[in-house]
């Protein structure tokens, strides 16, 4: 219902921006006209971000702000079905390996000059150099006037997904100046910056698409969604994201709020390699004893979408819904499939959730409750974040841990290649032949359709064999005082402070 | 009336009623400490849930009774042996004096200009962070203050007639430090350990409240009070609980330290 | 001369020592800078080009000697998390963290002495317990415990501050010290009890001296012996503990600037730790046992000066 909402809004917005597209030439007085316009958002964010070079910056709280400030040749829409030209205005896809992009005129950076092609071989030289996912597949490019064809050493037809990769003046990263001086091509540019309190945004007048309605937009960094609470409450800031135990405390009709996707998959991963979750059964076991509806009713007030697979449910396109229900709760079932593994006694183990993410900790105090009833004792460990990366994602020291997965992009893969068994990244240590074989399939699979099945199929193999325990996309809720209004949609963890503006 | 004595009565009395409690949950508690219940969620102070239920409907009277257990045992354990380890290197830096007393001084001096909230992140994430790997980490921030007291009294006593007599008469040193030195130096150290226990709590406290401490789901005060800081708004009560288990608790060891004071100090 | 000469030299041994003891933690916990700055979906490849973009692939011996080095030439090296050198970091925050602790000291002794007379003045009378009470009450209030019903209370039920907007005093300095009036009370209260106790003990040893006997034979009033003569001596019983008081608000800082969003050193320090910043966390961590050890220093000189009887080497 909530998200039929969202969509509704969208929708209106999505007219509006085309409305405004019309009539492009009319510049921004026009713009002024309409209701709305105008006026400073201070957003809260519960970690800080402290650079904004989308090249060597990529967590997703960095990215969620700068998708602000940077565009790349093409960008998502809502849904993530397509990619739609933004400093391009023009894709083609001339073979199954090699792309041309046209480069779209007017386009300015923020410090007022026009994008060129030197600009746009700048910034793809320096993904390639800051080994940026997807760019190591491309063999060369060529430049023809305004026109850009990049060849792939291996086809992919999801190559697209990767261009939106910011695109930055030509030497402006030289020294590494990006960091604390961005330029980009977005709605917003940055203004001012103070470590550890806030970050500025103001309306980019010059944006080739349709503008922003706010003049400029505060972030303003605070430690924890407890802080983020207390400030929305006390009127400091007039908007953030939570999750839905936190909204729970809201007085209904205090606050717009916007739900949508995280766009990142919590699960109960375990570690395949050490025992006893070498054994499938015993993975079973504990997915069939995990109950993701009581998490989500607990943990995020029923907000939160349940999946069965790490590709998180804002990809429709993608995601195999299916899966969901492939371990519904089953406490009977758990004992049985213990006992088969020759755990008739039940077994205990240690999960590692890392303390910054109190979603996390919570969820795992409710499966503590939920896999004692099947026998299973869950002991917490609460690690900070640098020795979360460090000894679980890192290194695979681990038994059991709760995480959020996201992705780079918005395209299965970047939700997927962990699982393959040879993955650098795969840190659960999950060995499939049968995924691997399939996987590989997909991802050189020159037909959209029998792309996206295939897709399908290596998420069913994940299921199969329980590689882990997807539990939900925990859904965030976009909180915003009653004077703001507007929030799109987006695959991506992002917020696109476009979409808002003040109510009149 | 002796010197003393309404601190000790206010003092045995709070402590009692603390102790009473954490001895009372290991038998009894009114609710499973960790059953969750959303229909439960926050509900007031009544006599079905006599503190009230916390964000997932657990029964707050329930986990803070048992939170005395799980704290005042961490407390115990760290005041216990920060005792041990700073008898041994008091004893030790006092009576010998000269290098040794440098070094240990030294370490001690660094030690103790050392954030106090650096060390715990440094030792529970090395150790990583078992049940009561926070004794050893809070061990480590209290030794250099208990260290200080017992090289104090050594020092005191050291110098004092009848040592040198003992001395004299071919007394080993050993003997002379453990028989006749550190009995003497008890009064002074037993108001520290009283002071000390009432320290360890509220670091426990502080550890937990930034996610150091005791583990979740177990609870203690400190991870009682860091869990109420989100509801505070709604349910005060969450908070309260808690908060007021640690001011008993502090209010009354303090009490008995104050005693100990009047009556055998003073 | 020679005291103060050693005096020094161990001063630099301690603050050495504890660089040292910081450069071992950052050897054995776990934690990569660059890792953590590039989150779950960068490559290993991407990793390792931006550890070499940082220098962070360099073994931490290497550098550590380079920040050794730098540090002698007064060069405190570049923040990795926030990629700006470390003296711009602390030039920002040191103010911040200063204020807090000043208002809180202030608070401390504006309260506290004047207490701590009182108490000694109204001995043997109920008022004593009603006194005592709450002096013990004060001190059993943890600095965190005390915040959060600030903000519960004074913030969000009355609106006396708003929670979670620091406002800096280049701003709006009465905006400033109406917002760090709060966090600088609940650091302020369990020392102020503290202060309280010391005063009162003070005070009482000092009236059962001979001179106070002395003075009262001559018939000088009750208040003159207290407020002239006995606070003098009194307060050089209390300026060692005005050292430890100092120490203790810094640390208590740290927990404070993080429950009221206040952008300090002690907000800067757990950042620094949290993200594995080298450079940063030894010259915070230097920064502050620098002041404390120095603070220690200070003491000594003040209760030389105000009672030379008492011979410094004594003092540990």
């Amino acid at each position: 219902m909530k998200k039929r909402f969202a969509a509704a809004v969208l929708a209106v917005l999505m007219t509006a921006s085309l409305t405004a597209c019309g009539g492009k030439s009319a510049g921004s007085s026009d713009a002024a006209a309409g209701t709305g316009e105008g006026g400073t958002f201070i957003y809260g964010l519960s970690t800080e971000i402290n650079n904004f070079d989308p090249f060597t910056s990529t967590t997703a709280d960095a990215k969620s702000i700068y998708y602000n400030i940077y565009e790349g040749l093409v960008k998502v829409n809502e849904d993530g079905s397509e990619f739609l030209p933004a400093v391009a205005s023009e894709v083609t896809r001339d073979s199954d390996s090699a792309y041309t992009f046209t480069l779209r005129d007017g386009v300015k950076f923020h410090n007022g000059q026009d994008v060129t092609m030197e600009d746009v071989t700048y910034s793809i030289d320096l993904a390639i150099k800051s080994k940026i996912n997807g760019f190591d597949n491309i063999k060369d490019y060529s430049v023809d006037g305004n026109k850009i064809t990049i060849n792939l050493n291996t086809p992919d037809i999801g190559f697209l997904a990767y261009m939106v990769q910011a695109i930055v003046p030509a030497g402006s990263d030289d020294n590494g100046e990006l960091a604390l001086q961005p330029v980009g091509t977005g709605p917003y540019a940055f203004s001012d910056y103070e470590v550890q309190d806030h970050v500025t945004l103001v309306k980019n007048n010059d944006y080739w698409g349709e503008p922003a309605h706010l003049d400029e937009v505060e972030v303003r960094f605070l430690a924890d969604q407890t802080e983020l609470l207390t400030a929305f409450q006390a009127g400091s800031i007039d908007g953030f994201s939570a999750y839905g135990g936190i909204v729970s405390q809201l007085e209904e009709g205090t606050y717009n709020p916007y739900y949508s996707n995280s766009n990142a998959v919590q699960v109960l991963a375990l570690n395949n390699a050490v025992k006893p979750f070498d054994d499938v059964r015993v993975r079973q076991a504990v997915a069939y004893a995990v109950d993701a509806d009581e998490v989500n009713e607990l943990v995020n007030y029923g907000h939160a979408v349940i999946v069965g697979t790490p590709v998180i449910p804002g990809l429709a396109r993608y995601c195999n819904t299916e899966t969901a229900d492939d371990y519904a709760v089953d406490t009977a079932k758990a004992k049985t499939l213990l006992e088969e593994a020759g755990y008739k006694d039940g077994f205990s183990f240690t999960v590692k959730v890392p303390s910054v993410y109190p979603v996390h900790v919570d969820s795992a105090q409710v499966m503590v409750n939920q896999l004692a009833k099947a026998g299973i004792t869950m002991n917490i460990e609460q690690v900070d974040w640098a020795t979360w990366l460090d000894s679980v994602y890192t290194n695979r020291d681990y038994e059991a841990t709760i995480i959020s997965l996201d992705g780079a992009t918005a395209y299965p893969a970047a939700y997927l290649s962990r699982y393959q068994s040879d993955a650098g990244n795969n840190f659960i240590n999950y060995k499939s032949d049968a995924f691997d074989a399939k996987y590989k399939e997909a991802t050189t699979a020159t037909d959209e359709d029998v792309q996206t099945g295939l897709f399908m199929e290596a998420q069913q193999i994940l299921s199969d064999e329980c590689c882990s325990v997807f539990i939900e996309d925990i859904s965030t809720v976009r909180v915003w005082a009653p004077s703001f209004e507007g929030c799109a949609d987006s695959p991506l963890y992002a917020i696109d402070f476009a979409s808002v503006s003040k109510v009149q | 009336m002796k010197k003393g004595t309404i601190e000790f009565r206010i003092g045995f009395i709070l402590t009692g009623i603390i102790l009473f409690l954490a001895i009372l949950s290991v038998f009894y508690t009114p609710y499973d400490i960790n059953a969750m219940d959303k229909t439960a969620r926050q509900l007031a102070p009544s006599l079905q849930h006599l503190f009230g239920t916390d964000n997932y409907g657990r029964d707050i009277f329930s986990r803070a009774i048992t939170g005395s257990r799980f704290t005042l045992l961490v407390a115990l354990s760290t005041v216990g042996s920060c005792t041990v380890i700073a008898s041994a290197l008091g004893l030790i830096s006092g009576y010998l004096g000269g290098p040794v007393d440098e070094i240990i001084m030294r370490l001690i001096d660094a030690v103790s200009s050392f954030p106090d909230i650096l060390i715990a992140l440094i030792v529970v994430t090395i150790l990583s962070y078992g049940k009561y790997t926070i004794v050893i980490a809070l061990c480590v921030t209290f030794v250099p203050s208990f260290t200080r007291i017992v090289r104090t009294a050594t020092l005191q006593f050291k110098n004092a007639e009848f040592v040198r007599n003992l001395r004299v008469f071919g007394v080993s040193d050993l003997r002379i430090l453990l028989v006749h030195i550190f009995p003497n130096t008890f009064p002074l150290l037993l108001s520290t350990i009283v002071i000390g226990l009432s320290n360890a709590i509220l670091a426990e406290a502080a550890m937990s409240y930034l996610g150091l401490g005791i583990q979740p789901p177990t609870p203690s005060w400190g991870r009682m009070l860091q869990e109420s800081q989100a509801i505070i708004y709604n349910a005060p009560w969450a908070a309260i609980a808690p908060g007021i288990m640690i001011v008993m608790t502090i209010m009354g060891l303090n009490s008995i330290g104050e005693g100990i004071r009047k009556r055998y100090l003073a | 001369m020679k005291y103060f000469i050693r005096k020094f030299l161990i001063l630099i041994l301690t603050v050495f020592l504890i660089s040292l003891m910081t450069f071992v933690a950052f050897h054995v916990i776990p934690g990569d800078p660059a890792r953590l700055i590039l989150g779950t979906s960068a490559s290993e490849e991407a990793v390792e080009a931006l550890r070499e973009k940082l220098g962070t692939n360099m073994p931490l011996t290497v550098q550590y000697r380079n920040w050794i080095s730098g540090f002698l030439r007064g060069d405190f090296g570049t923040s990795i998390k926030y990629r700006m050198p470390v003296a711009s970091l602390m030039h920002d925050r040191i103010p911040v963290t200063t204020l807090l602790g000043v208002m809180s000291l202030v608070l401390i002794l504006l309260i506290g002495i004047p207490l701590g007379i009182f108490s000694a003045r109204v001995r043997n009378t109920p008022g004593e317990h009603v006194l005592n009470f709450i002096n013990i009450l004060g001190i059993s209030f943890p600095n965190f415990f005390l915040s959060i019903i600030f903000i519960w209370i004074f913030g969000l039920t009355l609106h006396w501050f708003t929670p979670g907007r620091y406002i800096s005093f280049d701003r709006d300095w009465a905006g400033c010290l109406r917002f760090m009036f709060w966090p600088a009370l609940s650091v302020a209260i369990p020392q102020t009890a503290v202060l309280v106790k010391y005063v009162r003990t003070a005070m009482l040893e000092q009236l059962r001296e001979d001179y106070v006997r002395t003075a009262r034979g001559k018939g000088v009033g009750e208040t003159a012996i207290l407020y002239v003569h006995v606070f003098k001596n009194a307060i050089v019983a209390v300026v060692p503990l005005i050292g430890m008081i100092i120490a203790s608000v810094l640390s208590g800082s740290i927990i404070i600037e993080q429950v009221y969003g206040i952008p300090g050193i002690g907000k800067l320090l757990i950042s620094s730790v949290t993200s594995r910043d080298f450079p940063l966390t030894q010259t915070l961590v230097v920064y502050i046992a620098v002041i404390i050890v120095v603070i220690n220093f200070l003491v000594d000189i003040v209760i030389q000066i105000i009672d030379p009887r008492i011979r410094l080497s004594d003092r540990s």
